[in-house]
């Protein structure tokens, strides 16, 4: 067996030397440290930390340390129960937002904002806003997603379509996804015309609504949204049914590798965020490409420049230590240069409206121009998000169940988006009306 | 120490006090435990059967609200899905505990290199869950170009299709209907039929550590056992049923227990690799308290969910313990 | 009768070679992956199905890279330490714990250890919350003493474990003991333990395991960058647009090659060190 006595002088050479580790950079005297977590990994964290090293640097009152692990759901709550929050957090899910809120465990900004020198004007409405639950902006956008219609230009010459000319309005979606439908075999497809997204943002391009703040309802089975499900349903049977659908998905490789489904031509077109330039110059250069604004339903051309925006988030918990300095770390990221880096690194849509025709961004080879098509997709007057709501997790869910028994034919679209409605209207009617009594920047 | 003339009550009380001893000496090793649960488990595990008569929204004080939440779970359909769902897998206890015993006898006999076999059938239980995550979609990917198990099903298919043909062109004797088939591609984790069986397929491959727990046990059959079966001439079955059996026969009633607790609580694959789909067929029970919890902030709910689990687990356990008293054999209550 | 055996013999190496191919296949593809470009990872179009192994060329660069991604040496330093004391204080508490259910006859015993196994009938989601509220309370939060303290009071699963492996021994050896006038403590450390060594080494390599591997507990408890764990460093090839796979797989083998170095050479353990001759007669 081992020998003992080694043994024992290693484990208590261990026990004497616990953190005998690297030392980091120790927080300059005169600042106020602040902690953030931030949640970017791999080589993402390296490009926050630049934001945040430039923070630092712009300023002597302030030190921002970004913690970037894991942004688990467990971490962040936990550590909001128990009280010892971080001073500033990014949320992974925006759908988070109403949640907390509606908990109390981030605080309201607005006297952060009308004391500061920032103009909400300047920022994308769907950006802000997606942070307004109950009458109080709770988080602040940094870069947010938006979504484009993608085509692969070869598809589109191999059947004969004009390349440069994507489908406007959701008839010619139907038809030309008919036309670049294409057979292995019977029974075995070889690609698809039209990748579905999700449903919910099929439903904001047919205008539907998920929520009425006036009457404070669950607004699911509206008429317009049970036109989209029946659409996206019909989308999925002419292109083979479901089961042959998701079995096809399956063999699609890795999403961010060159063997997307995109690049390698099992899918003509398809819907994805501003991002996907980006991923086109790096693993497909190649790649005939075209975006453009999503169809509109034929019979409501009011609908033109739909699109469906998400983005990222930070929030100062209401037990934060440092509110104060959290959000001067915040307004920070809204100004001209922290956008900018920030944006030509990581590839979302600035929300401050001036970086979004920034040359370096928008102009120059190919992919930077199609990134500003969805820059300016992003900016049109029609751009809808999903509102903050305590019970959006929930209800995300349940349309993905949705759309999936719909789909597949288990229940008629009415019958789906009812049985959703039901649920969840059923879960938010437990929130109470919370009357925000607390100061932020501290305990009431 | 003669007791044949002392008085009935000495007698007694020196039994007595031997048993008050024995007492404290028994809670003297426990004692760790106790504190320990004491400190750590009780305050924890009262606390959320208090939260599951509460309304608790996780960052905001919990309120009474008596049984509604039990009385909302009774009707719940996700309830009695995830229940259901993870009743099923139960399935895989028995196929566990077989393959884990049968894995130990073959790797206990005297073969050469079983330190090498023994590190090599452990091995799937060392790969780190975020790696193999991914190798399990390979896996079970169902294009036949690319999965795994597609594929090699993909060609024994063909090759069953050429047997067939051949046998039916030697033998035209053969019926017509008569054929050799195998289905050229099974949609494993697409398919709602197909999604709990290929998690079930998935966990048996960690059947290495069973195999530890059982190698370990095999260790203490006592050999003259085995010795005086050979003298009488029994077969290499009834050694196994009658000596090997019986004599880990403690040990098999642990990893029954801890199987039967570990099936309840089956959550992490679905977690990651199929999030409760297709269909709700892989909502296991765990995974629907977890959503519940930390999804849609119904702490209360997910506590009164959490009970009901204890209550079934304490109840078949019970009945697992009461049985044992039949088959488990205990040397040192001999 | 020597050929059945011989049959015999050749019947079991193939079942235990086929079998190893099957179990051993995890870890292979992880290794092979491991080596691989990122272009050679994921099959291209149009190829035939291949079980697209070991390729080459292969890309040995993958382990130093790897290996700079986060701090090795220091995460290291921080696992061994957490798991040394895990296993310590497990093995320990566990055994004197299993001892007190199995070696010691006291009334309300079993109805103890009834309580013993409700305890892992409970979800863990359900008391995670209570559970970090309290290790807060007590100040713990950003120490490693949430993940070490715990241990030394025993674990259920192992003391349900080493009650069942210690009542496998004969009563008989404690009796003779105690006529010897040896304390229960003493028959512990020097009968019992002897014997249930494999038993004891199962329970080692279990919980260094566990706490070598374990993501959860050190994401939760730890804040600061310096303490974090080898299992954190893994993690952090997940990028939110993207991993670094072959990264990943080259750290993961990195991370639990020590594991099966240790389980290989220690096989001895595992079998019986001393040969049980009966106690009869």
């Amino acid at each position: 067996m081992l020998p003992r006595r080694p043994l024992l002088a290693a484990l208590l050479l261990l026990a004497l030397l616990p953190g005998c580790a690297r030392r980091e950079d120790p927080v300059p005297p005169g600042r106020t440290l602040i902690t953030v977590w931030s949640g970017w990994t791999g080589h993402e964290q390296g490009y926050f930390q630049a934001a945040v090293k430039a923070y630092n640097r712009s300023q002597n009152r302030i030190f921002v340390k970004n913690m970037s692990t894991e942004m688990d759901d467990g971490k962040l709550l936990r550590a909001l129960t128990a009280g010892v929050p971080p001073d500033l957090f990014f949320l992974w899910e925006p759908s988070y937002i109403g949640a907390l809120a509606a908990n109390n465990a981030i605080q309201p900004l607005d006297l952060f904002i009308r004391k500061s020198t920032l103009n909400l004007k300047d920022l994308i409405p769907g950006s802000i806003n997606q942070g307004y639950y109950e009458g109080h902006y709770y988080a602040m956008p940094f870069l947010i997603d938006a979504y484009g219609l993608y085509w692969s230009k070869k598809a589109f010459r191999e059947v004969g379509l004009d390349p440069e000319r994507p489908p406007r309005t959701m008839s010619e979606l139907e038809a030309y996804t008919k036309r670049l439908l294409s057979w292995e075999r019977p029974g075995q497809l070889r690609r698809l015309g039209f990748e579905m997204p999700g449903l919910n943002l099929f439903m904001v391009l047919f205008g539907g609504r998920f929520y009425d703040p006036a009457t404070k309802r669950i607004t699911t089975t509206d008429p317009r949204n049970v036109e989209a499900l029946a659409f996206y349903k019909r989308l999925y049977q002419i292109q083979g049914g479901a089961h042959r659908i998701d079995a096809f998905k399956q063999g699609f490789g890795e999403y961010n590798s060159a063997n997307h489904q995109f690049f390698v031509g099992k899918v003509a077109m398809m819907i994805s965020g501003q991002w996907w330039s980006s991923y086109c110059r790096k693993y497909r250069p190649g790649m005939d490409f075209g975006v453009a604004p999503l169809p509109y339903p034929d019979q409501y051309p009011g609908l033109l420049g739909t699109t469906y925006l998400g983005g990222n988030f930070a929030c100062i918990p209401t037990e934060s230590k440092h509110p104060r300095q959290a959000w001067d770390f915040l307004r920070w990221m809204q100004t001209y240069p922290a956008q900018l880096l920030f944006a030509q690194k990581m590839r979302g849509v600035p929300n401050y409206r001036p970086v979004l025709s920034d040359p370096s961004l928008t102009q120059g080879d190919r992919w930077s121009r199609a990134f500003g098509v969805v820059c300016q997709i992003a900016n049109h007057p029609n751009a809808r998000f999903f509102p903050a709501l305590p019970v959006n997790l929930l209800y995300m869910n349940e349309l993905d169940n949705a759309a999936q028994y719909g789909a597949r034919g288990r229940k008629t679209p009415y019958q789906a988006l009812a049985d959703v409605e039901q649920r969840v209207q059923q879960e938010l009617e437990k929130y109470p009306e919370y009357r925000i009594a607390r100061r932020p920047g501290g305990k009431p | 120490m003669t007791t044949a003339a002392a008085p009935p009550t000495r007698r007694a009380s020196y039994a007595a006090r031997a048993e008050r001893r024995r007492l404290v000496t028994g809670l003297l090793f426990i004692s760790p435990w106790i504190v320990g649960s004491l400190v750590f488990t009780l305050g924890p595990v009262l606390v959320s059967l208090y939260l599951s008569f509460c309304d608790y929204r996780v960052l905001t004080p919990p309120h009474w609200l008596g049984g509604e939440n039990y009385r909302q779970l009774l009707a719940d359909e996700y309830f009695w899905r995830s229940l259901g769902n993870t009743a099923f897998m139960f399935i895989e206890l028995p196929l566990g505990i077989v393959i884990g015993i049968a894995l130990a006898m073959l790797l206990n006999a005297s073969v050469r290199g079983q330190p090498g076999f023994r590190t090599l059938f452990y091995l799937p239980s060392v790969v780190p869950v975020v790696a193999s995550a991914m190798l399990w979609l390979w896996i079970f990917n169902p294009d036949p170009k690319i999965g795994l198990l597609n594929g090699l099903l993909g060609m024994l298919s063909t090759a069953m299709e050429g047997l067939d043909a051949l046998l039916h062109g030697l033998l035209p004797v053969l019926p017509a209907s008569l054929h050799l088939h195998l289905p050229p591609e099974i949609p494993w984790l697409v398919s709602a039929t197909t999604a709990k069986p290929s998690i079930m397929l998935m966990d048996l491959w960690g059947v290495g550590g069973g195999m530890i727990i059982y190698l370990a046990a095999l260790q203490g059959v006592p050999q003259h056992l085995y010795e005086a079966a050979d003298i009488d001439g029994a077969s290499s079955w009834q050694k196994t049923w009658h000596i090997t059996l019986p004599s880990i026969s403690p040990v098999i009633f642990f990893m029954v227990v801890t199987g039967m607790l570990g099936v309840f609580q089956y959550f992490t694959s679905a977690y990651i690799m199929t999030s409760g789909g297709p269909e709700h067929s892989t909502l296991f029970y765990a995974l629907y308290l977890f959503q519940n919890a930390f999804q849609y902030f119904k702490m209360g709910y997910a506590c009164a969910m959490a009970w009901i689990l204890f209550l079934i687990s304490l109840v078949l356990t019970l009945v697992v313990f009461r049985s044992s008293a039949r088959w488990v054999y205990y040397e040192e209550e001999r | 009768m020597k050929r059945g055996l011989a049959i015999k013999r050749g019947f079991t190496y193939l079942a235990l070679v086929a079998l190893a191919v099957v179990f051993a296949f995890p870890f292979v593809w992880m290794l092979s992956t491991s080596l691989k470009y990122d272009w050679q990872i994921f099959p291209r179009e149009g190829q035939p199905f291949s079980l697209n192994l070991f390729r080459w060329p292969m890309r040995w660069g993958n382990y130093p890279r790897a290996l700079e991604t986060f701090p090795f040496l220091n995460y290291l330093y921080n696992t061994l330490y957490i798991c040394l004391f895990n296993v310590i204080g497990t093995v320990a508490s566990s055994s004197l714990v299993a001892y007190g259910f199995s070696r010691v006859r006291w009334r309300g015993r079993n109805a103890i250890f009834i309580l013993v196994l409700a305890t892992m009938m409970i979800p863990y989601q359900v008391t995670l919350l209570p559970v970090f509220i309290l290790f807060r309370n007590l100040g713990w939060i950003g120490s490693y003493k949430p993940l070490i303290v715990p241990a030394f009071f025993g674990s259920a699963f192992f003391i349900f474990m080493l009650r069942q492996f210690f009542m496998t021994l004969p009563g008989e050896l404690s009796d003779a003991a105690r006529i010897d006038g040896c304390s229960e403590l003493g028959i512990l450390l020097r009968i019992v333990t002897p014997l249930a060594k494999p038993a004891l080494a199962t329970v080692a390599l279990f919980t260094f395991m566990g706490s070598w591997l374990d993501f959860m507990g050190p994401l939760v408890y730890l804040n600061d960058e310096r303490l974090y764990t080898l299992a954190l460093g893994l993690h952090a090839f997940l990028g939110r647009h993207g991993a670094d796979w072959s990264g990943l797989m080259a750290a993961g083998t990195v991370v639990v090659a020590p594991i099966i170095i240790i389980f290989f050479f220690t096989q001895r353990t595992f079998i019986k060190g001393i040969a049980l001759t009966g106690m009869k007669g």
